[in-house]
C-alpha cells in the first residue's frame, strides 16, 4: 500500500513516500521509503532522493542544528566525506549553504537557506522522527561533540601545573609568577582515565598538528580574534608566556637556536606557532606543548582575544617579546589606583603583616637583597608575584611568597583567563639579608 | 560517555527532568561555557519580554520545578553561576538544576515562538540590505534592553565583556545570534538539543 507523509512548517515542507511492510500487521506505518521530497516555500527549491539521500539529509541537518545552539560547527574532518548533504554557515550573508552532490559526482546543487528556514528544515526532521508510524526504526541519537574535536577551556585548569614564572619589562629580566592549585578532581580523573584517555593526555602534552601555522593563518587571525591592544595586557600575557616556558623547558642546549612566532589567547593556551627563518622545529617544542592548545574555532566559541609574540630559545637563555611591541612602554604597570588613602595604607599594613607572619614561620635565610613587584587584591590577597630580577627568581623559593599567591582571588585561572579580572593593587616588596622585608605601593601614597 | 539514549530514572526527580540525559562525565563539574550560555540565554529571554523572571518562575511552577527553582533568589543565585557576571562566584550547577533551566528556557522560547518568527527575518532582511538594525520598531527594543542588560550584569573586567561592551555591534551580533538559538529550542525535541549541545567539546 501506498503511503505519503507530509510535514509541513511556514518556509519548508516535508514529504516522505513508500509502502508499509506488506505483512497487514502494521498499517498504516510507512516502513520502507520509496521517495522524499524537500520543498522550500519562498524559493521554490525543492530536494529530492531516496532513503540514502535522506539518512545524509537527516544527519547533516541534526548535527549542523548542533552547531548552531553551542557555537561549535563539526570540523569538516569528522564530517562523511561520502555524505550526500553538507552545510557551512555563511557568514556574508547570515545565511547557510546547503550543499548537496550526487555520489558520483554527475549533479550538484546549493541552497541558501536562512535561519528560519534551517530551523524549520530541522524541526520538520525531528517531527519526523518523533512519529512512531513513519519508519519506526530510524532512529538519530543526538550527541555532544568530542573534546577530540574542540579542545575545552576546562581541561588545562583540571591539569596540575607546576608553578609558573614569567619575564617582563625592558631589558627582559622581570619574573613574574602564577601558581595553580590543581584542582581536588585531578587526582580522582587520573585515577580512573582508560587507557585511550591516557594516549590523549600523552599527545596533549606535544605540538598538534593544527597549532603549526604560516604567515597566512597569524594574518587571518586579526579577523577572527580581537587583539589585546593594552600595554598592562600585553604585559601580563608576556609574563605569563616566559613563566610557563621559562619552567617547561628543561632539555637546555647551549648550542641550539630556534625563533617562533607565537599567538597566544587569553585563556593562555596556544592558539598557533610557526618556526621563523629555518628554526629547527625540534627545539623548545616540549615546552611550547606546556602551554596546551586551543583550536581558533574554540578560542571564537570562548570568545577570547589573542596577542602575539617572538619567542627565541637562544642557547639556554629564552626571550619573549610581543610580536607588534608595547604601545608606550614596556615597564610593568597593572595598578589600577583604586585604593586610595587610609585604605591604602591598611592595604599596604596587611600584606606586610601576612608575608611576615609567613616569614617566620619558614625562619628562612635570604642571601641578598630581593625585590619583588606584587598585585594585590582590594581584599588584600596577593594574585600575582614578579620577581624584580634574576636573584631575585632564583630565590623565589627562600620567600614566603610562593606559599601565599593566589592569582585565582584576582579570577587568574589559566586555561580560563589569565588576565586578571578584579583590580590590583601594584606593590613592592623588598627582603633584606637581615630579615627586614620593606612592602611599599609601587606608585606612591595617594 | 554514558548512553545519551538510556536516560537515568530515578523515582523523586520531576518527570520532564528524566528527558534529559545525563551526559556530564562521572567526577566532573558542570561546564562553566555551558552556564554561560545558560544565563545568557535567560538574558535574552528577559530582554524579549517584559517581567521576563517572573515569567521564567511561572513556568517552573507550570513545568513542577518548584522544588528547585522555588523562588527569584534561587533563579539568581543560579544564574550567578555565568562566570560574566559582576555577582560571579566560583559555584557550579547541578546536573537537576541545569535540568530545570534548559526546560524553563524551553517553555520560554515556545511562547515566543510567533515573536522569534517575526524578529529573525527581519534583522535578516535589515543586514542582508546592510540596513541599521534599529530601523525594526520591534527587533530595535529587543536590542537595546539585550544592550543595557548585559552592560549592567556583566563584569567589565573580563576582557571580553569590555569588548563587547565597547562595541554595540558585537553586542546586537551576541543578542541575535542567542535568538537563532532561543528558535532552535522552540523544536519539537528543542530542549533535548539545547541540553546536550551544552556539552559540545565537554565529553570525551
Amino acid at each position: 500500500m501506498n503511503i505519503r507523509r507530509q510535514y509541513n512548517l511556514p518556509n519548508c515542507t516535508l514529504t516522505l513516500e513508500g509502502f508499509d511492510d506488506g505483512s497487514g500487521k502494521l498499517l498504516d506505518t510507512l516502513t520502507i521509503l520509496s521517495n522524499v521530497e524537500c520543498r522550500f516555500t519562498t524559493s521554490q527549491k525543492v530536494l529530492s532522493g531516496g532513503k540514502i539521500f535522506f539518512d545524509h539529509l537527516v544527519q547533516a541537518v541534526s548535527e549542523y542544528a548542533q552547531g548552531i545552539l553551542s557555537g561549535l560547527q563539526r570540523p569538516p574532518e569528522i564530517l562523511d566525506a561520502k555524505g550526500q548533504v553538507r552545510l557551512e554557515t555563511a557568514t556574508a550573508t547570515y545565511t547557510h549553504h546547503l550543499h548537496w552532490q550526487q555520489p558520483d559526482g554527475s549533479a550538484a546543487e546549493t541552497l541558501e537557506l536562512t535561519t528560519a528556514e534551517l530551523f524549520d528544515l530541522t524541526e520538520a526532521i525531528d517531527q519526523f522522527l518523533a512519529d512512531g508510524l513513519t519508519l519506526p526504526d530510524f532512529v538519530l541519537p543526538l550527541t555532544p561533540l568530542s573534546r577530540r574535536h574542540c579542545v575545552p577551556e576546562e581541561s588545562f585548569a583540571d591539569r596540575a601545573v607546576p608553578p609558573l614564572v614569567g619575564v617582563s619589562g625592558l631589558a627582559l629580566t622581570a619574573f613574574a609568577l602564577f601558581f595553580v592549585p590543581a584542582p581536588e578532581t585531578t587526582r580522582t580523573d587520573s585515577e580512573q582515565v582508560s587507557s585511550g584517555e591516557e594516549t590523549e593526555q600523552l599527545a596533549s602534552a606535544t605540538l598538534p598538528d593544527t597549532a603549526l601555522w604560516t604567515e597566512a593563518d597569524f594574518n587571518r587571525l586579526g579577523e577572527t580574534l580581537p587583539t589585546i591592544a593594552t600595554d598592562r595586557d600585553l604585559q601580563l600575557m608576556q609574563a605569563y608566556l616566559y613563566g610557563t616556558l621559562d619552567s617547561a623547558w628543561t632539555e637546555r642546549d647551549t648550542t641550539e637556536n630556534a625563533s617562533y612566532r607565537l599567538a597566544l589567547g587569553t585563556d593562555g593556551r596556544l592558539l598557533g606557532v610557526q618556526p621563523l627563518a629555518g628554526a629547527a622545529v625540534t627545539t623548545g617544542t616540549t615546552a611550547l606543548g606546556e602551554l596546551g592548545h586551543t583550536p581558533e574555532v574554540a578560542a571564537i566559541a570562548n570568545e577570547q582575544a589573542m596577542a602575539q609574540f617572538r619567542v627565541n630559545f637562544a642557547g639556554n637563555v629564552l626571550e619573549v617579546s610581543p610580536w607588534d611591541g608595547f604601545q608606550s612602554s614596556s615597564e610593568l604597570d597593572f595598578d589600577s589606583r583604586e585604593v586610595e588613602g587610609e585604605a591604602l595604607r591598611q592595604l599596604i599594613q596587611q600584606v606586610k603583616d601576612t608575608i611576615a607572619a609567613e616569614f617566620d614561620r619558614e625562619n628562612a635565610t635570604i642571601p641578598q637583597t630581593l625585590a619583588y613587584t606584587l598585585g594585590v587584591t582590594n581584599d588584600g590577597a596577593i594574585a600575582i608575584v614578579v620577581a624584580d630580577n634574576n636573584a631575585a627568581k632564583t630565590a623565589l623559593d627562600q620567600t614566603p611568597l610562593p606559599a601565599l599567591v593566589e592569582p585565582a582571588a584576582a579570577g587568574i585561572v589559566p586555561g580560563e583567563t589569565i588576565l586578571p579580572t578584579e583590580p590590583l593593587t601594584q606593590v613592592n616588596v623588598v627582603f633584606q639579608p637581615n630579615g627586614v622585608i620593606e612592602v611599599s605601593p609601587w606608585a606612591g601614597y595617594r | 560517555m554514558p548512553n545519551p539514549s538510556s536516560p537515568s530514572v530515578s523515582p523523586g526527580q520531576p518527570y520532564l527532568l528524566q528527558n534529559l540525559p545525563d551526559l556530564l562525565p562521572e567526577g566532573k563539574v558542570f561546564p562553566r561555557r555551558a552556564q554561560q550560555q545558560i544565563d545568557l540565554l535567560l538574558l535574552a529571554l528577559e530582554a524579549l519580554e517584559l517581567g521576563g523572571s517572573e515569567l521564567m518562575l511561572r513556568s517552573a511552577q507550570k513545568l513542577e520545578l518548584t522544588e528547585i527553582i522555588p523562588n527569584r533568589v534561587v533563579l539568581w543565585r543560579l544564574r550567578r553561576t555565568n562566570p560574566w557576571r559582576r555577582s560571579h562566584t566560583h559555584g557550579h550547577l547541578t546536573p537537576t538544576e541545569a535540568k530545570a533551566l534548559v526546560l524553563i528556557i524551553g517553555d520560554r522560547a515556545k511562547n515566543l515562538l510567533a515573536l522569534l518568527r517575526q524578529l529573525l527575518p527581519a534583522a535578516q532582511h535589515l543586514r542582508e540590505r546592510n540596513l541599521p538594525l534599529d530601523s525594526h520598531f520591534r527587533l530595535s527594543e529587543y536590542l537595546e534592553r539585550f544592550r543595557a542588560h548585559f552592560r549592567s550584569r556583566m563584569n567589565p573586567r573580563r576582557v571580553r565583556v569590555t569588548l563587547y561592551n565597547q562595541s554595540k555591534q558585537d553586542l546586537n551580533e551576541l543578542a541575535i545570534a542567542l535568538l537563532e538559538k532561543l528558535l532552535f529550542c522552540t523544536g519539537t525535541v528543542g530542549t533535548q538539543r539545547l541540553w546536550v549541545s551544552l556539552f559540545d567539546g565537554e565529553v570525551s
